[in-house]
């Protein structure tokens, strides 16, 4: 599953740059080729910014690629927060080319010109509507309305359903049940084999607590690192162990950690930066990673940013 | 072992009202802290306190 999308573009200077794009939504990066690449990628690579996303992601130039990643996470204080679901806006980012004049987001890939022209523009995958020339909105200050439409997908963590009831809930609310009606028969039988002695610790108690919090730890490494199976965390994480949730911003923070610590890609990068960015009253945090770029990248946010 | 299946299908039932209860409150807040985790920790103690004291002190009848 993934958007791949073409697109040609003039810069600035005058060039004719060629540019395949492949975004992951599964994997929250991407990759770009430069087909007429070394003087893009030796003036300014890239900086991936997410739209409505204010935790920034890695960027790492490898072999003409730029990878990115995202968070998908986004500020509780957006100005779009009362009017979508937080956590849907924050799957839509995009990656801005060289001077800005090109972009690839989840949803596909647009050409964009910041101060030339734009030789071809193309599009595939793209669901976002098509953004008026000339006008440039501020990520931040996009009212509803404006913003880039994505289609909604439904999400595979049913925690991450929109309100209200629908069947997938129904259903993560049976697995939970079933887990809890489970966990609690075998908790009930250990407490009952194994019975606590007045005036000494109740071990029976103490030892399936820990065992729980140890196995409710692991589980979240094992899911993270399984093909997605959404109903097995309200089986087994929040019925059968019993215990509250983590939330998910926290979850899929770790799996990046795990993704970027495991890439070896990754390890290719000489530079890491940590910067923040306080910018219309959002603290933001920047963590640009560019292993062949001179030049600042976090300078590019500000600029290439529509 | 009717007692232990009762209790497992009491368990059952409290995992879904937990599941609820987070859900409800996740929605409505949303912010990096689990707030419905906390919250559901703190009443299901509470409850659990009450309980335990009306079962001890005041007769109810135990297990």
């Amino acid at each position: 599953m993934h958007a791949r999308a073409a697109t040609s573009f003039r810069s600035a200077g005058g060039r004719d740059h060629h540019v395949d794009a492949v975004a992951h939504p599964a994997r929250e990066g991407g990759e770009l080729l430069f087909t007429s690449g070394e003087e893009i990628a030796a003036r300014r690579c890239a900086v991936v910014e997410g739209v409505h996303c204010h935790r920034i992601k890695y960027t790492y130039l490898y072999n003409r690629y730029l990878h990115y990643t995202a968070w998908r996470y986004s500020h509780q204080h957006h100005p779009a927060s009362s009017s979508m679901p937080r956590r849907y806006r924050t799957l839509n980012w995009r990656c801005y080319i060289g001077d800005g004049s090109a972009e690839v987001g989840r949803t596909g890939l647009t050409a964009r010109v910041a101060n030339g022209s734009c030789s071809e523009r193309r599009r595939s995958h793209v669901i976002r509507r098509p953004r008026a020339a000339g006008r440039r909105t501020p990520p931040h200050g996009r009212s509803p309305r404006s913003g880039p439409r994505c289609r909604r997908r439904t999400p595979d963590d049913p925690d991450l359903l929109p309100a209200g009831l629908s069947r997938r809930r129904g259903v993560a609310v049976a697995f939970v049940g079933i887990g809890g009606f489970f966990g609690t028969f075998a908790r009930f039988g250990v407490e009952q084999a194994w019975p606590s002695v007045a005036g000494h610790l109740p071990w029976a108690t103490f030892v399936i607590n820990v065992s729980g919090a140890f196995l409710l730890g692991l589980l979240i490494e094992v899911l993270i690192a399984l093909p997605k199976e959404p109903m097995l965390r309200p089986l087994l994480g929040t019925g059968l162990l019993g215990a509250g949730r983590p939330t998910r911003p926290s979850q899929s923070r770790l799996s990046s950690w795990v993704r970027a610590a495991t890439s070896p890609l990754r390890s290719n990068t000489s530079s890491c930066r940590l910067r923040r960015v306080d910018r219309r009253g959002v603290r933001r945090r920047l963590r640009t990673v560019a292993s062949h770029s001179a030049s600042p990248p976090e300078e590019l946010a500000e600029s290439g940013a529509d | 072992m009717v007692v232990a299946l009762v209790a497992g299908a009491f368990g059952g039932i409290g995992a879904m009202g937990r599941y609820l209860a987070d859900m409800w409150v996740s929605q409505r807040r949303s912010g990096e802290f689990p707030l419905g985790t906390l919250l559901i920790n703190v009443s299901g103690s509470l409850l659990l306190g009450v309980l335990t004291g009306l079962v001890w002190y005041h007769g109810a009848s135990g297990i």
